[in-house]
């Protein structure tokens, strides 16, 4: 049997984000057309204090033959069937072990001031010798560094003891909006970005109960974010150069043609320039064909203007030096990016 | 095209008595006595022109006067620049427009005279040449960024290798802190999720109610043993208690005593009473004695009697079965008649022979009795004698048994029988006593010990009455499984109150590191991670720096190697030897050493510290630096030179080669604005005008 999972919808109301359902619809007619009976939210299906479930329902009901069980998160945890009316809607409030295909899945709604692990003990019976995978909403501490920008602090984690004490097949997570997968736990992340700051493709994923394989399929979203950021660094071809290495991140993002009407950007420029101004002109020209976000123009307010000749030569041959360093760049350890704005900072400023 | 100065308007102002207004030439002679305000109107030009003041990197000392005007440059753009009291000024365009070093200007003004282009020692200086041949000023200025640690220190492996001090002792302290809050974060994560205090009240709880459970059964073993206690105590009711036993116990011996006592005198009694059937007897057969000796003596009829009536008897049945009729009626008859015959005779033999035969049987049983013949009627009296005591002590003896031991003996019987019956229900045999207070004895001594048992039990449980429970809890009773599920119990709550402590002081460690006053583990654990990725944060910046100031200071040191040989290449290029050798006449060259500063090398080849030389022959080598310098840094472009009185130290013959070097850089595009009082050097320059033509100016102040 095979079950499509998402999370984090957040949706409002459709007329102020209505990206958020025409994601869901879309995961949805792809379950329909793939013959996918079953989808599972990870909690967060609705924003915070958002109330009115009618255009939800509405979507859902033309989708009859998917059964969606749904869990609330920390943003809709007041959400019960009492709530929602459809037949094919399945809200746990409680944890819950419920089978679906081979596996018995178990159901951990988000709850305040409490931890999984609790909750998962709690239902321990239910799952004593048998396979099962857990669906829940929270934060992993296993080493996950994914936290989510907009909400800090800490919600109903699931530790790595946990998952090694209680030995679920698989772990499906939401709260984390950015898709990751780590040891056994898998974030699903949201299928549509909330805003700049959730940047990329997103997607969904396709479980099999019987043969445990997971795969990712794509979303396609309304609106696609990107956040790029550009040094620049005071040479005469800063401006060939930068038009080189925004077309190589542009061909990373990886988009197909029609992908590419759908995204919003934002995109700034930092370091040093000799021409400010050409490099700005660049930056809106380069990036013209795509919507900027909240009609922002290209940022180069942390570009500043060197013409001295001999500091660029410095500078040029420093950044050189620091390309060919020999340091695990990234992770815990500063990305280049920061070394070498560093070395701009220390060569240009006074 | 050079940078030339197209128009100059200042103000007058100070000594300068009236407007100075000049369109200059290439090569202009200003010439004015003291106190006419040459100095003013230098002045007025570096401060028109140039930066002056804090912002300066160059130090003027300029007098405190108030310039007004303004001079207009060519060259810098376009269209004209005009340089006023305002905030451009022409330093601006050295580096960002023409990329000259920010102390250009230096070169283009000798001010009073001064030559020097520093106040060191040989007054150039390691830095003017690093500056003007190399811009190597730039890298000491960027080094002195980078501290001594980072310049030793250096990237091997993925690592930054160095003296753990300054920035690198910070860098690892950041790190080592970093660590110990991810460590931390990791311990508050593992607290938090780990179930562990949730295990342990989970554990607790089973076990506080297993141990609620064992307690109720305890009560109700409480209760049944005290049930049981009654039982036996009704059943202790049944049974004689240790007194009673005793009590018949002892009746029973005395009993036995009195019987044995009793039996004894009986068996006495017994002998005697034989004694008295013998006296009896003795007397009787005295009697009879007497009797039979005083009558007569009987004979009995003889046996061929009887003979012959067997004879004649056994004829007739002979003769009957002969069927002899006569015979045997004869015979049967004359059997008859001597039957009859003897019957009667013997009748008679016997009546007449008793008396003798008594006395005979007298004899046997005399002889029975006693065990002597009796001889005669003496002994007899004297048996008689003899026997008649013992009649008379066993009559006495048959008194007393009647009179008193059989009395008590039935007494004591009846007393313990009835008190036997009285526990066993029946009427107990005398030998059946003991075994019967024995059996009863070790009856009470067992429920008595069962007793003994049930009530040290109970005791043990300690259970007030009030608290017996009123049904079964459905489990047994067991002090071994309660005491191990206590001990267990104690041993949990133990743990978890060592959890406990070492979740509050986990919390109030991370209370105390992140300043958070709450004792929410999420939002301790919020402020925590906070903390983490700031500190995080502050090791990736560190590093950061640090590596950009390692590989920083590796091309410092790489463009000094490489400055260094352009310094010495460049004492050595031609703008500058040429210069040199035709303002001075004498030296050929320069070189730079290290320790003693520039060394100015003759045509002979000989070498001379330029600190060492006359003032002249230094002011002559420095105006050629300068030039030569200028003219290596503008790579073949020109700008001006205000010179004040530059000259005025140098020998007569040396000031025509001065003039002479001035005119031909004025044919290189260069423009000079001379300034002098002297009137040998004005004189000199008058003379060159011919060949300047309307290239020349001259201004005179007054």
């Amino acid at each position: 049997m095979r079950i499509g999972i998402t999370a984090d919808l957040h949706l409002t109301s459709k007329e102020n984000h209505p990206e958020r359902y025409n994601s869901l619809e879309n995961i949805l007619s792809r379950l329909e057309t793939e013959g996918i009976q079953t989808l599972l939210i990870a909690g967060d299906l609705f924003d915070k204090d958002f109330r009115n479930y009618s255009e939800f329902e509405r979507l859902i009901k033309n989708y009859p033959q998917i059964q969606i069980h749904v869990i609330p998160g920390n943003h809709d945890a007041n959400i019960s069937e009492r709530g929602i009316v459809a037949p094919n809607i399945h809200i746990y409030t409680m944890p819950k072990a419920v089978k679906l295909g081979s596996i018995t899945f178990v159901f951990v709604p988000y709850k305040e001031e409490t931890n999984m692990g609790d909750e998962i003990a709690a239902l321990a019976e239910s799952i004593r010798d048998k396979e099962w995978v857990l669906v829940g909403h929270g934060d992993y501490y296993g080493g996950v560094r994914e936290r989510n920008p907009l909400e800090p602090g800490t919600y109903m984690p699931l530790s790595r003891e946990n998952v090694e004490a209680f030995r679920p097949r698989k772990v499906f997570l939401g709260h984390i909006h950015k898709y990751c997968d780590q040891d056994n736990v898998c974030y699903a992340g949201s299928p549509c970005g909330m805003d700049i700051t959730e940047t990329g493709k997103r997607r969904f994923l396709l479980y099999d109960t019987d043969d445990g394989s997971l795969k990712s399929l794509g979303v396609s979203a309304d609106i696609i974010y990107f956040d790029e950021a550009f040094v620049v660094m005071p040479l005469e071809d800063e401006v060939p150069r930068l038009r080189q290495e925004i077309k190589q991140r542009i061909e990373s993002w990886n988009l197909e043609p029609l992908e590419q009407t759908k995204v919003v950007v934002r995109v700034q420029a930092i370091g040093y320039a000799t021409d400010r101004k050409a490099i700005f002109s660049v930056l809106k020209e380069e990036f013209g064909k795509f919507k900027f976000y909240s009609g922002e123009e290209p940022s180069i307010e942390h570009l500043s203007v060197s013409t001295d000749r001999q500091l660029n030569v410095i500078a040029e041959r420093t950044m050189q030096l620091i390309d060919e360093l020999d340091w695990n760049f990234g992770g815990d350890e500063p990305d280049k990016q920061a070394v070498k704005l560093a070395a701009l900072n220390l060569i240009y400023n006074e | 095209m050079g940078i030339k100065i197209e128009r100059i308007k200042i103000n007058r102002g100070g000594p300068l008595r009236d407007d100075f207004n000049l369109e200059p030439k290439d090569v202009n002679l200003i010439y004015g006595h003291n106190e006419t305000g040459k100095s003013y109107v230098v002045e007025a030009m570096i401060s028109l022109l140039f930066r002056t003041g804090r912002r300066s990197i160059i130090d003027w000392a300029l007098r405190d006067w108030e310039f007004a005007g303004s001079i207009t440059v060519s060259g810098l753009e376009q269209k004209l620049v005009k340089f006023t009291k305002g905030v451009n000024k022409i330093d601006d365009y050295w580096a960002q427009e023409i990329g000259l070093p920010q102390d250009f200007s230096r070169l283009l003004v000798v001010k009073e005279g001064e030559t020097a282009l520093t106040d060191g020692k040989d007054a150039v200086g390691r830095d003017i040449l690093k500056n003007y041949l190399s811009g190597e000023g730039l890298l000491d200025k960027l080094e002195a960024r980078i501290s001594a640690t980072l310049r030793e220190a250096n990237i091997h492996n993925g690592r930054i290798v160095g003296s753990r001090r300054g920035e690198i002792k910070d860098m690892e302290q950041l790190s080592e802190g970093l660590r110990g809050l991810d460590s931390l974060l990791e311990k508050a994560e593992l607290a938090y999720t780990s179930g562990k205090i949730y295990d342990l009240r989970q554990k607790k709880g089973l076990l506080d109610t297993e141990l609620k459970r064992l307690g109720e059964a305890k009560r109700y073993r409480a209760k049944c043993i005290q049930e049981q206690i009654k039982t036996l105590a009704k059943k202790k009711q049944e049974l004689p208690m240790q007194e009673d036993l005793a009590k018949i116990d002892s009746q029973i011996s005395v009993y036995e005593e009195k019987k044995s006592q009793a039996d004894t005198k009986l068996a006495t009694l017994k002998k005697l009473q034989s004694l008295t059937e013998d006296f009896e007897w003795v007397k009787q057969a005295l009697q009879v004695y007497q009797d039979i000796t005083g009558g007569k003596g009987v004979t009995r009829p003889k046996s061929l009697w009887l003979i012959l009536t067997g004879v004649f008897l056994a004829g007739a049945i002979l003769t009957g079965f002969l069927k002899l009729p006569i015979p045997a009626a004869l015979c049967a008859v004359v059997a008859l008649g001597i039957s009859l015959y003897y019957f009667l005779t013997m009748q008679r033999a016997l009546a007449s022979a008793g008396a003798s035969e008594e006395l005979e049987r007298l004899r046997a049983e005399f002889m029975s009795r006693f065990g002597v013949e009796l001889t005669d009627q003496a002994l007899l009296r004297a048996k008689e004698e003899q026997l008649k005591e013992s009649s008379i002590r066993a009559k006495a003896m048959e008194e007393e048994l009647e009179a008193t031991l059989s009395p008590e003996l039935r007494h004591l019987e009846l007393s313990i029988v009835t008190d036997l019956k009285r526990f066993t229900g029946r009427k107990l045999l005398v030998q059946e006593w003991r075994e019967t207070v024995n059996k009863l004895r070790k009856e009470v001594n067992k429920l008595n010990e069962e007793l003994n048992t049930l009530d040290k039990e109970l005791a043990s449980l300690g259970v007030p009455e009030e608290e017996f429970p009123v049904q079964d809890p459905g489990m047994a009773w067991d002090a071994m499984q309660y005491k191990e599920l206590h001990e267990q119990l104690d041993m949990t709550s133990h743990t978890l109150d060592e959890e406990m402590g070492n979740i509050d002081n986990l919390k109030h460690e991370i209370r105390g590191v992140t300043k958070c006053n709450n004792n929410d583990w999420e939002e301790l654990i919020g402020a925590l991670r906070s903390l983490c990725d700031q500190g995080a944060e502050n090791y990736r910046r560190s590093t950061a720096e640090i590596l950009a100031r390692v590989k920083l200071y590796e091309v410092i040191r790489e463009i000094r190697q490489e400055e260094n040989a352009r310094i010495a290449s460049g004492l050595e290029r031609k703008e500058l030897t040429d210069s040199l050798h035709t303002i001075t006449g004498r030296y050929k060259g320069m070189r730079y050493d290290e320790e003693e500063g520039l060394i100015l090398v003759t045509d002979e080849d000989e070498e001379y510290l330029l600190q060492e030389v006359s003032t002249g022959a230094r002011e002559q080598a420095l105006l050629a630096m300068r030039l030569g310098f200028s003219s290596t840094i503008m790579k073949g472009k020109s700008a001006f030179l205000i010179l004040d009185d530059a000259f005025q130290h140098s020998d007569w013959p040396r000031r025509s080669n001065l003039v002479d070097r001035i005119v031909s850089i004025t044919e290189n595009g260069w423009q000079v604005f001379y300034f002098t009082m002297d009137d040998h050097i004005k004189a000199l320059f008058l003379e060159a005008r011919d060949r300047l033509g309307d290239r020349f100016a001259s201004y005179e102040l007054c």
